[in-house]
């Protein structure tokens, strides 16, 4: 048994795709605005707006449970209307709020994850053809093949 | 899809769950001649085909989409959604049991064979088949040299880790805080490039992709039904049930299906485990080689039930670690490859207790009491030493400990009333149910658990295969 063999597959079909979660404008000006809140343009990274975010959403949000994907599309829906300090206000409420023990910290903790997670996940992926993220951050693992 | 190809019943054992143990129940079972199924929600990934991006691991290879909240929302629970289980994600370090976990084990279930002489065979079984190596000193990275430096100063013991794992040729520069994503070279020693390889081979049938929602006991028939990732229901039987979906997929299952003992789902423990960053002036590149290199082996920090070990993150984790955002993130983040970083793992005393909404979800409620505050905090006190003593300029501790060894929920003893496991691993409350992962830990060791699991899963099979 081991790796024997170049590689070992077993005789299954891949995985399958789930159903495809529909964003709107509104959705996506939501996403933009609360990127560039969490990672802003600055001389060593490019900004969140750059990395065209809309492109790569589905690859995240298409594998969350209904109710939390729900939950943050009302969100996104609310920030697309609100203005961009607000939303920085909000996160830094969030912030704060995480602090706090037991289930009164709980939503703030919550929301802390999903929306930062959303922003974090696509931007630190490094999903763009360009790829200059990783490099940025001096990131370079690799598994040679 | 595998479904149209393999019989819907007639098998001897349907094995929920393909993880660390249900691939070895399977495989067991199947080389003694019995005729198994093994179903299993997530999908079939192997070494071509593993995400690239941590985006898609997160997503593809985890429960919700990566990462899940107890109802604090003060513990991010991993929990794998993969055929092979924890064992495609994990860092797949192994360690036997010590007396001191064995002994809190019989005290708490009543069982005399949790000893590690009764076990040693069932460990050495393991160790057939799964190949394990120390991490090779000279591809420990400079985390790793933090990490023994710092045990030095301080006067603490550590020893190396070992790792399931076989050529993973780091002369090359392989970096393995890859393979948390799933391992591309076939080195880390996970269920589908060992045991599962096997049992395929010699006729396991394995349906991949379809969720269990419903199980239920009908005329000494098993019926397992649930739906595929594609929205088609399913339904497969077999003459015993085999539970291997982890501590929330067990109790889930169970408590959607209607069973009804006061214990599923409690006795619920995850060794919370809080990873804490340090900034050094000079870089450290965590990220690189065996990515992993020590745990620590002091007797008085078992004592005081913590353990450490040195151990890193790709960035999005790296970032949710992080306080903070904007600017305040990145004036952190921009020195990513200067971080070092140590986690605390509690062997956690308050037992938490894993229920379901009206739609089913898992909720998973689980809280730190006084106690495993203090042995957090003796933990976060030694690693601030451990930093403080290397020349750290600042210890970040990480903004969310993460539950990733999730263990109970059906717990096994001797006593029907405060366990849901007998000592033949069958269910109390329906004998032809068999339970045989990790849900059945009655506490929270301390240690490592997957190679215990993978032990205690040979013995399962055994008291199964007496049925036929
Ligand atoms: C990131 C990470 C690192 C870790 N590192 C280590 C380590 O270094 N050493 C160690 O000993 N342990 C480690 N662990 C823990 C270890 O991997 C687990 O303890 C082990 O995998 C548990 O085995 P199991 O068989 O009980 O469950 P799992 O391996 O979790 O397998 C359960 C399987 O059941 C499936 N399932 C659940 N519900 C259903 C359902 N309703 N229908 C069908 N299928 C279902 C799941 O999708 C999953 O694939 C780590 C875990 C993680 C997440």
């Amino acid at each position: 048994m081991g790796n024997n063999n170049k590689y070992i597959k077993l005789p299954l079909p891949d995985y399958q795709e789930p159903k495809k979660t529909v964003f709107t404008r509104a959705h996506l000006k939501g996403v933009e605005k609360l990127g560039r809140v969490v990672m802003p343009e600055d001389s060593d990274f490019p900004a969140f707006s750059e990395i065209g975010a809309e492109k790569y959403l589905n690859r995240m949000v298409d594998y969350m449970y209904e109710d939390d994907k729900s939950a943050i599309l009302i969100i996104l829906k609310l920030f697309s209307i609100m203005p961009q300090i607000i939303i920085k206000w909000t996160m830094s409420l969030i912030e704060t709020g995480a602090k706090w023990q037991g289930m009164l910290g709980a939503p703030f903790r919550m929301l802390r994850i999903a929306l930062k997670g959303l922003i974090f996940t696509v931007y630190y992926s490094d999903v763009t053809e360009n790829q200059t993220i990783h490099s940025k951050i001096g990131y370079d693992a690799k598994i040679v093949m | 899809m595998e479904k149209d190809k393999i019989n819907s019943s007639g098998y001897d054992v349907v094995i929920v769950g393909s993880g660390c143990s249900g691939s070895f129940v399977a495989w067991k079972l199947n080389k003694a001649g019995l005729n198994c199924l093994l179903l299993e929600a997530g999908s079939y990934f192997h070494a071509e085909s593993y995400p690239r991006k941590e985006l898609d691991s997160n997503s593809k290879l985890y429960w919700g989409g990566g990462i899940e909240l107890n109802t604090e929302a003060n513990i991010g629970i991993l929990r794998p959604k993969v055929l092979g289980g924890g064992s495609i994600v994990n860092q797949a370090l192994l360690d036997r049991f010590d007396d001191l976990a064995f002994d809190s084990w019989t005290n708490e279930s009543g069982i005399e064979y949790f000893n590690q002489k009764d076990l040693a065979r069932y460990y050495d079984e393991v160790e057939e088949v799964i190949a394990s190596q120390e991490i090779p000193a000279k591809f420990r990275n400079r985390n790793a040299a933090i990490f023994e430096q710092g045990f030095t100063n301080n006067g603490f013991q550590c020893a190396p880790l070992v790792r399931a794992q076989k050529d993973c040729k780091y002369e090359d520069g392989n970096d393995c805080v890859e393979c948390l994503g799933g391992c591309r070279i076939d080195s880390k020693q996970s269920m589908p490039v060992t045991v599962l390889k096997d049992a395929v081979d010699n006729g396991l049938k394995i349906v991949a992709d379809f969720e269990a929602l419903n199980l239920s006991m009908e005329k000494g028939r098993g019926i397992v039904s649930g739906r595929f990732t594609n929205g088609e229901s399913g339904e497969f039987s077999g003459k015993k049930i085999v539970l291997a979906a982890s501590s929330i997929g067990n109790a889930r299952l169970l408590l959607n299906s209607g069973f009804k003992h006061p214990m599923i789902g409690r006795k619920f423990f995850t060794h919370p485990q809080h990873m804490v960053l340090a900034l050094y002036e000079e870089a450290v590149n965590s990220h690189k080689g065996a990515f992993q290199g020590f745990k620590s082996n002091d007797p008085n920090f078992r004592k005081s039930g913590f353990k450490l070990e040195n151990v890193y993150a790709p960035p999005v984790a790296i970032a949710m670690l992080l306080p903070g955002f904007g600017r305040t993130h990145q004036e952190i983040m921009r020195y990513m490859s200067h971080l070092a970083c140590v986690e605390v793992a509690v062997r956690d005393t308050n037992p938490g207790r894993i229920t379901v909404n009206k739609a089913g979800r898992a909720i998973i409620i689980k809280s730190l009491n006084k106690e495993d505050r203090i042995r957090w905090n003796k933990g976060l006190h030694a690693i601030d030493n451990i930093f403080n003593s290397t020349g750290a300029k600042r210890i970040i501790p990480g903004s969310i400990p993460i539950g990733l060894h999730l263990m109970g929920g059906c717990s096994i003893g001797m006593d029907s009333n405060t366990a849901v496991v007998d000592q033949d691993f069958r269910m109390y409350e329906n004998q032809d149910i068999y339970v045989t992962d990790s849900s059945l830990f009655p506490n929270a060791p301390g240690i490592n658990p997957s190679f215990t699991i993978m032990a205690l899963s040979i013995k399962a099979s055994e008291s199964i295969k007496k049925e036929f």
